[in-house]
């Protein structure tokens, strides 16, 4: 085929779903001349499965993204239907924001933002080919003959490369909702020598809200006031409306169990992964054997619309099988399927070529971002897509990389996961997956990242100035509940009823500790100043939870010496016989940039780390015998 | 096949002293090649040639082709030996003449000599035994007594590092639904995730006390029993000592004060190592001397495992009761009624008053009547309870105890949390911080420092 030349960019985006979006976004506000295609306009940013931003875990990515200087958060506060901080009766690590989306108006609300951006080219087409030349990136073409030449590409086809749909017997070539799928891409990137694999998953049913007897759920309402996601958003002035809420039964966990046989996914659920995989409901039944019931959430799909979405029913059987089980439910008896569940097909990329950055470890500016990494999920895909677009300007400007770890953000967890863990299934962002969840909080996503995100130049001054007035009231309200005490003789009855009396003098900080909230304090305590709701909350769960949060912080410090401890790129492992064939041979595939990361990786045991520790060690003796100067603490080498 | 390490190390492997067979160690890349210039079987074999793990017969030779001794010999290849490299071992006449000799020949061939625990630090390092066990060499390497090293072969086999995995698995067992009560926080999990922290914190850190307790009998293991015997001047504390140890070690006089200082000797009954200390008589003194040798006794007592309260019997005025009342009330106490064949002014009746938990024993220490029931007694105090159950796994190295103690206090404080009403996500900082401290034990965490730290334990000067 014979191509023109259209145009010439520093990055090409592949793809505008919520990875391709913020990817193109972060690159164009980052100053890179950026292109972004998809095969259809009218899909960016399409929620194609659930109409809902955040959630447990999830919750967490938006907030960080957002703390970067992302566009996700933003979007949802702008155009969401209803807002609700989940499990305050939980532990902080585990609170988490929840946003019911309005998927059309969040889809132009994106398409507007990206319109907007003054450095970023929008563009309808299917990419056919990535061109190398002289060993480096060239080019993109398009099905239409069109050649964009670039330095830089993020792929962020989501879904589409190779889709086919299933529902029951019906396959289908074809993309998420009826749209096209990307049939050419594939073999360009074969031919790359990017190892691509095939990933299934699944959306529920849509049920008709004509048909669903709401009287027999219990109804949802939002948080009043509701809570934005964005750092940046103070208010949201929205009229939110309900969702609500069912529950399984017996009967539907037998029909359940009936046909488990049935269930595509169960076969993985057999070899075991603990608690981290998909939570359908068929999932559920397994892991919780003793629940008699486990909650199911009506949301609507768009404000004002007839269509139901069901959380907790997500599930990979067959649709008779759904249907049954959905007849079961209360409210639910005579429900009618207004958009049948399918499955969906695709080729995705084994994510451990990436490094870091999500740049292709043999191919210098070849980015891949969200579900062709192998993930599932909005959130995910956002939050990759901003890391890619983010180090494919920075990278183009010859500056530092922006690699976040696991101490960091659940996007470091995210990401080194999926470069480390040769994964079997889609990956979801789960609490779990964060060892330093304690410190990992929602609440603090600005306090962890939106420095970063201003050294980078995405997060704005205004940003930052607002993070620097959180940080300085927290201080202030710290130093004075440390100083001040209870007017005892004033106590309410509502605190003499939880134990306090008017004779003791009480220190304003312990009473935090002791779980009384600070404006519950100050109202005793007037010498308190008045700070902002999001210092507050700070000061209340530094006070309440030092104790874990100091320790939590001394295991990130040990962390992170393995993750300072540098494996050369040059380090040949297959020379190492004190270390076991499997290690070998994962240790080089993956190439482990530390230590830490050679730990993490399935089927490196804790005896190939020490041996790997000592071969450093003398490997370090050696080279410093040679006059090579080596970093003590990281190993790193410099040569003289 | 390469190696982690360039040289090749060579030491005697057996005990030192008489025997019927000495064993000299080779280990290295050189270690076949040695075999063959140090060692002529029947035939010539090449070194590449020499098959494994097969006892050959022939000659220790020397440089100038004279026999040095006659041998056996045989060759483990990588990675199936003892520290994962080659491994020679040459099998000559015991007594350290002939295993010297021929240690010396193979230096002169090239080998180094091994520094102590060298090849277990090999084949630590090469990955062959982890952590526990290799610490367990170095100990049965240190172990005098035959209960001593009893303990090291229990390390050895891996059954504390059995023990302690268990507890690991268990950590993250408990982990796993802590986990899982995130992952799905609508389903309610956390109440029954409390209850269960309550009760596996409960019985870990129980099961983990059980093994701190048997620590105690471990180190007078290993150690040997630190043994008190103290009393007022001339009671006969030195006669005592003699009695045990059958030598006139400690000088016996007539007149009050004559062992200034404390004195210390090892016993061993029945395998068991008891380092006897006799010290000055306790009593107020002016002379300088003697007063030092008075604030050790008190020191002494303070450190000692097992006290031994030495009382002549004849004189009423030796059983201070103001003494009596100032000893420590936590150690096992023997007190005894020297010289019985003399007239009887303290009686055990008013013993028992006073220091209703001691043991009293009445000995004539100077005719060696009830000698075999103070032994007896010693042996039974030092053992405590373990005696009763041999087969019971002794924690004794210090390192592990230290660790294991911290992992218990991480949860018997994670046990207080969860039971004043902490979220439970929080646990799960507990459990993280207590799995990571017992894999110190065994090594599955990999910390630079704990591995250093052992390093330096292993070879000293390098």
């Amino acid at each position: 085929m014979d191509f023109y030349v259209a145009g010439s960019y520093d990055v090409v985006v592949i793809g505008l779903g919520h990875a391709g979006v913020e990817a193109a976004l972060a690159s164009a506000r980052l100053g890179a001349k950026t292109l972004a295609m998809c095969i259809q306009l009218e899909s960016i940013a399409l929620m194609a499965c659930n109409p809902a931003i955040g959630g447990t875990a999830k919750g967490h990515l938006v907030r960080e993204v957002d703390a970067l200087g992302g566009e996700m958060g933003k979007a949802a506060d702008a155009t969401c239907s209803q807002f609700r901080m989940l499990h305050t009766g939980k532990g902080p690590a585990v609170h988490s924001l929840r946003g019911q989306a309005d998927k059309k108006e969040y889809q132009s609300y994106m398409r507007s933002v990206l319109e907007k951006e003054e450095n970023l080219d929008l563009l309808q087409a299917e990419a056919r080919d990535i061109l190398m030349r002289d060993g480096k990136l060239y080019a993109v073409t398009t099905t239409t003959g069109a050649l964009y030449e670039t330095k830089s590409v993020i792929v962020a086809t989501g879904v589409y490369l190779k889709a086919r749909t299933i529902t029951g017997e019906l396959v289908k070539e074809s993309g998420p909702s009826g749209l096209f799928p990307a049939s050419h891409l594939s073999a360009s990137l074969i031919e790359l020598g990017i190892p691509l694999m095939r990933f299934k998953t699944g959306t529920p049913p849509r049920l008709d809200a004509r048909s669903i007897d709401f009287s027999k759920t219990v109804v949802q309402d939002g948080d009043v006031p509701p809570v934005p996601f964005s750092f940046m958003t103070d208010e949201i002035d929205v009229e939110q409306i309900p969702c609500h809420l069912t529950n399984t039964n017996e009967r539907t966990h037998q029909i359940l169990r009936d046909n488990m046989h049935r269930s595509p996914l169960y076969s993985g659920i057999i070899e075991g992964t603990g608690t981290r995989y998909c939570p359908s409901i068929e999932d559920k039944v397994v892991k919780f054997p003793a629940r008699d019931r486990h909650p199911i959430f009506l949301e609507p799909e768009v404000r004002g619309g007839l269509e139901i979405y069901v959380q907790g029913m997500s599930s990979s059987m067959p649709e008779q099988v759904q249907f049954d089980a959905l007849h079961t439910i209360e409210g639910l008896e005579n429900c009618r399927i207004m958009r049948t569940a399918y499955a969906i097909e695709y080729d995705c990329i084994r994510a451990e070529i990436l490094d870091h950055t999500l740049c292709c470890k043999d191919i210098k500016g070849l980015y891949f971002a969200g579900q062709v990494n192998g993930t599932s999920g909005y959130e995910e895909a956002a939050a990759q897509g901003l890391i890619a677009g983010i180090n494919a300007a920075l990278a183009l400007q010859g500056k530092e990389p922006l690699i976040l770890d696991r101490a960091d953000a659940y996007i470091g967890v995210l990401i080194d996961d999926l470069v480390t863990k040769q994964t079997p299934e889609p990956y979801r962002m789960m609490t779990s997956r964060a060892e330093y969840r304690l410190f990992l909080r929602q609440d603090n996503a600005d306090m962890r990242l939106t420095r970063k995100g201003h050294a980078v130049g995405l997060a704005s001054d205004e940003r930052l100035a607002r993070l620097e007035e959180k940080e300085r009231q927290l201080a202030i309200a710290l130093e004075a509940l440390a100083r001040h005490r209870l007017r005892s003789n004033e106590l309410p009855q509502q605190m003499i009823d939880r134990g306090l009396n008017r004779d003791t003098s009480y220190l304003a900080s312990e009473r935090v500790t002791r779980g009384f909230s600070y404006e519950e304090v100050r109202a005793v305590c007037p010498e308190l100043p008045e700070i902002i709701p999001s210092a507050r909350e700070q000061a209340e769960i530094h006070l309440r939870y030092d104790g874990y949060i100091s320790r939590q912080m001394s295991q990130i410090e040990q962390f992170r010496r393995l993750e300072e401890m540098a494996l050369p790129a040059d380090f040949d492992y297959n020379a190492l016989d004190s270390l076991r064939l499997e290690a070998r041979q994962k240790l080089s595939a993956i190439r482990p940039l530390s230590l830490g990361q050679a730990s993490r990786i399935s089927g490196v045991s804790p005896a190939d780390i020490q041996v790997l520790m000592i071969a450093l060690k003398q490997r370090r003796m050696r080279l410093q015998a040679q006059g090579t100067k080596v970093d003590p603490m990281t190993g790193v080498e410099h040569a003289e | 096949m390469k190696f982690l390490f360039d040289d090749t190390i060579a030491g005697i492997a057996t005990a030192p002293g008489e025997g019927g067979v000495a064993i000299v160690r080779v280990s290295g890349r050189d270690a076949a090649s040695l075999l063959c210039s140090a060692f002529r079987g029947k035939k010539n074999i090449a070194p590449e040639n020499i098959p494994t793990r097969l006892m050959r017969y022939g000659h220790i030779i020397g440089a100038d082709g004279e026999v040095i001794d006659e041998a056996m010999a045989v060759l483990f290849r990588a990675p199936y030996s003892y520290t994962r490299e080659d491994v020679a071992e040459l099998h000559v006449h015991g007594g350290s003449f002939c295993a010297q000799k021929t240690l010396a020949r193979l230096v002169e061939l090239g080998a180094r000599i091994a520094q102590p625990g060298e090849f277990t630090r090999r084949a630590f390092e090469n990955g062959r035994i982890d952590l526990s066990q290799a610490e367990a060499v170095m100990d049965a390497i240190r172990a005098d007594g035959e209960l001593a090293s009893r303990a090291a072969q229990d390390q050895l086999s891996g059954s504390l590092r059995r023990e302690i995995e268990d507890f690991q698995s268990r950590l993250t067992m408990l982990l796993a639904k802590i986990d899982a009560a995130a992952d799905y926080p609508d389903e309610d999990l956390d109440e029954e995730t409390r209850v269960s922290c309550v009760e596996e914190f409960r019985r870990l850190s129980d099961r983990m006390q059980v093994l701190l307790r048997s620590a105690k009998d471990a180190r007078h293991i290993r150690d040997g029993v630190a043994t008190a015997i103290f009393g007022a001047p001339n009671a006969g504390k030195s006669s005592v000592l003699n009695l045990l140890l059958g030598s006139d070690r400690a000088i016996v006089t007539p007149i009050a004060g004559t062992t200034r200082d404390t004195l210390e000797e090892r016993l061993v009954l029945r395998g068991l190592v008891f380092r006897l200390i006799d010290t000055a008589g306790i009593r107020d003194t002016e002379d300088t001397v003697e007063a030092i040798g008075v604030d050790r006794a008190k020191n002494t007592i303070e450190q000692a495992d097992i006290l031994v309260f030495v009382i002549d019997s004849a004189n009423q005025a030796d059983f201070d009761p103001q003494v009596a009342a100032s000893l420590p009330t936590d150690k096992p106490l023997l007190v005894l009624l020297n010289k019985s064949d003399l007239t009887t002014e303290v009686s055990s009746s008013q013993i028992e008053t006073l220091l209703p938990r001691a043991k009293v024993l009445s000995i004539c220490a100077r005719t060696g009547e009830g000698g075999d029931a103070l032994r007896d007694a010693l042996y039974e105090m030092a053992l405590g309870e373990t005696s009763q159950s041999s087969s019971q796994l002794l924690l004794g190295n210090m390192r592990h105890v230290q660790l294991l103690k911290e992992a218990c206090s991480i949860l018997q404080r994670g046990l207080d949390a969860a039971m004043s009403g902490i979220p439970v996500d929080l646990l799960g900082v507990d459990v993280q911080q207590a799995w990571q401290v017992l894999g110190q034990i065994t090594g599955n965490t990999c910390e630079e420092d704990v591995i250093d730290a052992i390093f330096a334990n292993f070879c000293v000067g390098k």
